[in-house]
């Protein structure tokens, strides 16, 4: 079986508002880069670079001011809203803010991305809490989520990201606030879901990426184009 | 319905249940707004069928023989008259007036022995002999025997020998029935006299028709009442009162707009939430039925109770506010023994008024969360 | 696995969640079953009590306000006069009738003992 990818051709984007404010150059410019499936693409860079972005435009949060994002050769960024958003049923995404809704629980919060699928309400708990225990957070499930600390909230995230099994995993930031054990933890859920076939991109900066990650390609983003790194 | 879809219901639930305040502040509205509107038009119906019901049951037409000084007595040979008008088929001798007690002003009318046989009454009523009373349940007897004074154009004292059944409320309540002879005397008629006549017609539709025969057909100036202009007069009577109760249909209004207003700026300010769920997966689609599954959530039940309240307000044992606040009763009011049967087209019409425009409005207000791109939503709700 | 490890209460509000959309379909079925006990109320008691009675006392009025009120008196209805000999004619005040004087009912009382 051939393995999917996400392919930004000629992509490139800035917002509206800064172009009108006369920003000369735009935040990403001609971008081409294939993010194949069965392999973690780590995206480096220094902060404000347009790391988070991008990922948003390969999830398909954003469209692209020029050029197309194909997954699995079909242009989705040229999609009407309601294809994308079901497209989007085929992405997890971890934001570099947790994005964590407090008043729900850690299992609500983590069954989220699932509500919207098949499946009933016993599937989506089971589901949870297998997610949860891989990430040592079960015994945390009934907790609201305003009451975790930065590094649980964030590996409640990445459990929210995982659940449903996407085919496309964008990562920001992943492990800003986890220690060496839990950020090994996260980086062997990553490697599992590129062994199945997923299309993972990792966005860090973190020198030490390798100590928790094994990635299998590495690009740079610098003045908003994408270079394989050295 | 799936288990995908109760599930979903289910969060739906769990939204709401996570804003306990806001949930319940719109539905405590909501079921006030309901109960003001259903149950001001249930009454309305209910007590015009009512009493066209029972009107149906009275006389066709009533002739009063007046003068310049007012009204007078009819002579006891003037209903052959009247049953000399073709058409006319019975002529009744009425023998009734207002009258005065201790506590309260009361109807009195005399039995009508021929009636009270023909009629199919309880077995435990019987005409009253003289000096004694029917009373209806409402008529206060001031006297610790069971005595009621009256005072009309004579005074009486009289006995209440019997009352009627509180099952007839809207009919004798506060009547006090006689025996002939003692409302004669009370109402100061002569013994060959009565108050005026009820006529039943052989075409009850065109009673109105009769009345150029009729007038013709007594020597002395008339005053004839046909049952349209007594149910005519009673539903003026209903519109007077009624009309202060339509003025609270204008803030019911304002507050409904209100009520829709909270609810769209509260799903505006979830924007970063919709695009959150909606870079989670969620569809536009799916974002439209968590939305107007909160709003049937929030509304349904609250109509509903809104129009149960509405129904207990008007047939249920809490009725008396109806006498008291709309029909001008100081001491306790008549069990209205109102006729049902009029709760669907109106549930249906107060139901249709609030939840189609609350309904619209979330969903005007969810259409453009729904359209939106995640990323726009997440921005802007900060 | 983890779901053999789920607790005995769930670790999500979705079962109070369920109550919750379990009174909201009480509530909306109490309303239907008022709305068929109405219906079959309708159709199958008309109350004939009253009905009877008010047709055997013959009266065109009804006891909705007290008797003595404006919209009990039937005589003051506009109804049809015949001008023919009075072209205008005088109307009583339509105010309540006062009640007993009470030096009247004492001297009732002496009257009839």
């Amino acid at each position: 079986m051939l393995a999917i990818s996400l392919e930004c051709r000629q992509m490139a984007f800035d917002y509206p508002n800064l172009r009108s404010r006369g920003a000369a150059v735009p935040i990403l410019g001609e971008i081409d880069a294939v993010f194949p499936g069965r392999r973690i693409t780590l995206v480096s860079g220094r902060s404000g670079v347009g790391k988070s972005t991008l990922l948003h435009l390969l999830a398909g949060l954003l469209r692209p001011t020029q050029g197309e994002i194909r997954a699995d050769g079909q242009p989705v960024s040229r999609w009407l809203t309601a294809h994308r958003d079901r497209w989007r049923r085929q992405v997890g995404i971890l934001f570099q803010q947790d994005h964590l809704i407090g008043h729900l629980t850690v299992l609500e919060n983590v069954i989220l991305p699932l509500i919207p699928r098949n499946g009933d309400l016993r599937q989506w708990r089971t589901q949870g809490m297998e997610m949860l225990a891989r990430l040592k957070l079960d015994e945390l499930a009934g907790q609201p989520a305003a009451f975790l600390s930065g590094g649980q909230r964030q590996r409640v995230a990445a459990a929210r990201a995982l659940v449903g099994a996407p085919d496309y995993i964008v990562a920001d930031e992943p492990v800003a606030h986890q220690d060496c054990e839990n950020a090994r933890g996260l980086g062997g859920l990553l490697r599992q879901a590129a062994d199945r076939g997923a299309v993972v991109v990792v966005a860090a900066h973190d020198r030490h990426v390798d100590e928790w990650l094994a990635v299998d390609g590495h690009l740079h983003l610098e003045h908003g184009t994408l270079h394989p790194a050295s | 319905m799936t288990s995908n879809g109760l599930a979903r219901i289910l969060w739906a639930a769990r939204e709401l249940r996570a804003h306990p305040g806001s949930t319940l502040a719109v539905m405590a509205a909501l079921v006030l707004l309901t109960a003001l509107l259903a149950g001001g038009l249930l009454l309305s119906q209910a007590l015009t069928a009512t009493t066209a019901r029972l009107l149906d049951q009275g006389p066709d037409l009533v002739v009063r023989r007046v003068s310049p000084v007012g009204w007078q007595p009819v002579q006891v040979q003037d209903a052959a008259l009247a049953l000399a008008v073709p058409g006319i088929t019975a002529a009744r001798l009425r023998i009734w007036g207002t009258v005065k007690t201790p506590d309260q002003t009361v109807t009195v009318v005399a039995a009508d022995d021929a009636a009270m046989r023909r009629m199919a009454l309880p077995q435990t009523l019987h005409p009253p002999a003289p000096g004694e009373t029917i009373a209806g349940q409402g008529v206060i007897l001031s006297e610790t025997d069971g005595r009621l004074a009256l005072q009309g154009a004579t005074a009486l004292m009289t006995r209440v020998a019997q009352r009627f059944p509180s099952n007839s409320d809207l009919a004798t309540y506060d009547v006090v029935m006689l025996h002939p002879r003692d409302a004669r005397t009370l109402l100061g008629l002569a013994p060959v006299q009565a108050s005026d006549l009820a006529l039943s017609v052989f075409h009850p539709e065109e009673a109105a028709a009769l009345m150029p025969d009729l007038i013709r057909a007594f020597p002395w100036p008339v005053h004839i009442t046909t049952r349209l202009d007594t149910r005519k007069a009673y539903a003026a009577a209903f519109g007077r009162r009624g009309g202060l109760g339509s003025l609270l249909y204008l803030p019911a209004a304002l507050a409904l707009v209100l009520l829709a207003a909270a609810v769209i700026r509260q799903q505006m300010g979830d924007r970063a939430r919709m695009g959150l769920l909606k870079a989670l997966g969620w569809t536009g689609r799916d974002i439209l039925a968590l939305q107007m599954a909160k709003a049937l959530l929030v509304s349904l039940p609250a109509v509903a109770a809104g129009l149960v309240t509405a129904y207990g307000l008007v047939y249920g044992p809490t009725q008396s506010w109806v006498g008291r606040l709309l029909l001008g009763w100081q001491t306790t009011p008549p069990r209205l023994q109102l006729d049902a049967g009029y709760a669907a087209p109106i549930f249906l019409e107060v139901g249709g008024m609030l939840l189609v425009p609350f309904l619209a409005a979330v969903l005007a207000a969810s259409l453009g969360l729904a359209s939106s791109d995640p990323q726009d939503l997440l921005n802007r709700g900060g | 696995m983890a779901a053999d490890r789920q607790p005995a209460q769930p670790s999500d509000r979705l079962r109070s969640a369920g109550w919750l959309v379990g009174a909201a379909v009480a509530m909306v079925m109490v309303c239907l079953i008022t709305v068929a006990l109405d219906g079959i109320r309708g159709v199958l008691s008309r109350p004939e009590a009253d009905a009877a009675l008010y047709r055997t006392i013959g009266l065109n009025e009804l006891a909705l306000v007290p008797a003595g009120q404006l919209a009990r008196r039937t005589e003051v209805i506009p109804g049809f006069t015949d001008g023919r000999y009075l072209p205008t004619l005088p109307r009583g005040n339509p105010g309540v009738v006062p009640l007993m004087d009470a030096d009247r009912l004492a001297a009732f009382r002496k009257a009839d003992p």
